[in-house]
């Protein structure tokens, strides 16, 4: 849920809940207010009616259109003074109201008369009705008004909110800047740009520090490789070397080619992401993929690998060096990881490359399956940086690259927009 | 035949020029430079093998020095950098080849002949060794005059063990020449004793003495019986 949506929904229920009891309150009140004067006009009449009697030790003469209802009847005893209300027919309006009446007794001679005047309780209805309908538009006027004033003063204020959230949505660590926030003016938003800005700037120096290690790393462990690989090539052109020093030599010579080999993949990577293969051309994919079978003609021969492609001509606008280092990774991927006399199969159309090969066991890890140094057995000989640099070049590229395991074969596919 | 080795690592400046020197070229060596700046005006070679990052300069600009004076000297440039960059700005610049470090001995014994080759036999696109002839323009191969009919790879695997006559050169050598080395591409070398059984045989048949000899199970050598 939206913040604005959050905060309308809390906003509004709170609103109408005070609207409701408040328009309850004034009802209270005000019919309270009326009730009260109803009660003194009728002890007015009380008053006056009980100085006509001291006077004229009689009753009064009622007028039949007076407002006030007034009954008696004589009775044995004096009844103590109340005020109820009480419905009764209203000759006037020929309908039933409600009416505030007032009980007293008054003596005239010997006998005592209980009297009960009565004032109809205009009004009350017509009160319930206005307030209702007072409280009711003011609720709406209040509720439009407040959606529309939070709409445009929240969405202003939270706009630089907003801002930073989509710039922390670009921010990629491999592209190395810190995205520049616009000043907020608010000064909790200040100190969430702040603060971001401060963990992106560590972030990016930490991963340039990081990067920078490796790079260097690999550079400066590219010429003692060479000089050890160029003694154990001066080494083996020694004659009469033992058999077991022929052994030794040969191991050795091994390792060291394998320990190139990745240094050379950790070297490649850098460079990748450091961007310097920047030129791009289209590049007729048919062609690079024709080359490469010829090329890799031997390997899958010498492993009784069948090989199928089916390509339809198709360009990819990239870097055409990277291009041709991931076709050479994903076909040596495909030929390393099937057995002898499985099968690869290619499958080229207009924005889709699809290389699949005989799985020798079940799927890959997806999720960690283009991570750095990802081997599916310990002992592999293979340094497990071909799929990432398959995976780093694909992202520079702007090309995805899926993996799936279907029916025992694992399944590659590339895709570009055409 | 005078080589120049420019190169700042004395021990890897030490395995090139005793590689070499198996093939009887006079290598001379310099450090840095300085040393190196001087020996090319004095002197010409026909490979100078020149490292990039050296002390107090580039070898690039010493590769800008060499043709300033107009010189025809083949360089192939070794570098431990291995950007592209670099390729590009050195071949630009003249350079004949290059190959980034960390290479194989044989891979650079080959440049190096390829090299000499271009600049020495202009227009003489033959390299003859015992009984062999071997057509660099048309890839081909004679032996005492009659054709011995070769595949692609056969023939540039026979010009590379000529290239490193007298010396071991490793499979793993010769993957990396014939291949590149771009990729992890095989969990083992099988595929290239196929290649290699079937260039002996066919010079077998052609009546060849037996050229090519593996040696302890890691490598190839080519020499010819005496």
């Amino acid at each position: 849920m939206k913040l604005f949506t959050k905060y309308n929904r809390i906003n509004l229920s709170v609103m109408a809940v005070v609207f409701v009891l408040s328009g309850i309150a004034y009802y209270l009140l005000i019919s309270n207010l009326f009730i009260h004067e109803l009660d003194e006009s009728l002890n007015d009449y009380k008053d006056k009616l009980h100085v006509f009697i001291k006077q004229h030790n009689e009753l009064p003469r009622f007028e039949f259109f007076e407002d006030i209802v007034v009954t008696y009847e004589p009775v044995n005893v004096a009844l103590k003074k109340k005020f109820v209300l009480v419905s009764r027919f209203n000759a006037e309006e020929q309908k039933e109201s409600t009416y505030r009446q007032l009980t007293f007794t008054e003596k005239i001679g010997d006998t005592y008369y209980a009297f009960n005047i009565a004032k109809p309780v205009e009004g009350t209805k017509t009160l319930t009705k206005t307030i209702a309908a007072t409280t009711l538009v003011l609720l709406l006027a209040i509720v439009s008004g407040s959606v529309v004033l939070n709409r445009i003063i929240l969405k202003k204020l939270w706009k630089p909110f907003y801002t930073t959230l989509e710039e922390l949505g670009h921010f990629k660590l491999s592209r190395g800047y810190v995205p520049v926030f616009a000043t907020a003016g608010i000064e909790e938003f200040s100190f969430l740009n702040r603060t971001l800005s401060g963990v992106m700037r560590e972030a990016n120096n930490d991963y340039r520090i990081l990067k920078e290690f490796t790079e260097n790393a690999a550079h400066e462990l590219q010429t003692p490789l060479a000089i050890i690989r160029s003694k154990l090539d001066l080494v083996i052109q020694e004659e009469g070397l033992t058999d077991s020093q022929g052994l030794a030599l040969k191991s050795a010579y091994t390792s060291i080619n394998r320990l190139a080999k990745l240094n050379q993949s950790l070297l490649l990577l850098t460079k990748i992401e450091n961007r310097q293969f920047a030129a791009v051309q289209a590049i007729d994919l048919e062609a690079a993929l024709k080359e490469k079978l010829v090329q890799f003609e031997d390997f899958w021969n010498a492993k009784g690998i069948t090989v199928t492609a089916d390509l339809t001509a198709t360009a990819l606008k990239a870097n055409t060096e990277l291009v041709d280092i991931l076709l050479n990774n994903m076909l040596a991927n495909a030929a390393l990881h099937t057995q002898q006399g499985g099968s690869v199969m290619i499958r080229l159309c207009p924005g889709m490359l699809r290389i699949s090969n005989t799985a020798v066991s079940g799927s890959l890890d997806n999720t960690r399956l283009f991570h750095r140094f990802y081997k599916k057995a310990a002992h592999s000989q293979s340094n497990g940086l071909g799929l990432s640099i398959i995976k780093q070049i694909c992202d520079v590229q702007g090309i995805g690259i899926t993996y799936r395991f279907e029916s025992g074969f694992h399944h590659f596919d590339l895709q570009w927009p055409v | 035949m005078k080589l120049l080795i420019i190169e700042d690592e004395k021990d890897l400046s030490d395995s090139i020029r005793q590689y070499l020197a198996l093939e009887q070229y006079t290598c001379e060596v310099a450090y840095e430079f300085e040393s190196a700046l001087d020996k090319i005006c004095l002197n010409e070679y026909a490979c100078i093998i020149l490292d990039i990052t050296l002390p107090n300069g580039s070898g690039l600009e010493i590769l800008k020095e060499l043709k300033r004076q107009g010189k025809e000297d083949g360089v192939l440039i070794v570098s431990a950098r291995n950007s592209p960059d670099d390729k590009i700005v050195g071949l630009n610049l003249g350079a004949d080849d290059y190959l980034s470090k960390p290479f194989h001995l044989p891979e650079l014994g080959a440049r190096v002949a390829a090299i000499i080759r271009r600049k020495s036999f202009s227009g003489q696109n033959q390299i003859v060794i015992d009984h062999l002839t071997l057509d660099i323009r048309d890839k081909t191969l004679k032996n005492n005059e009659e054709a011995v009919p070769l595949t692609r790879k056969e023939y540039e695997l026979l010009l590379y063990f000529v290239s490193n006559k007298n010396r071991v050169v490793t499979k793993e050598a010769i993957v990396t020449h014939l291949w590149g080395d771009d990729v992890d591409m095989a969990d083992n070398y099988d595929f290239i004793y196929s290649h290699i059984k079937n260039l002996r045989r066919k010079l077998a048949e052609a009546g060849c003495p037996e050229y090519i000899k593996a040696v302890y199970g890691m490598g190839y050598k080519f020499s010819i019986p005496s």
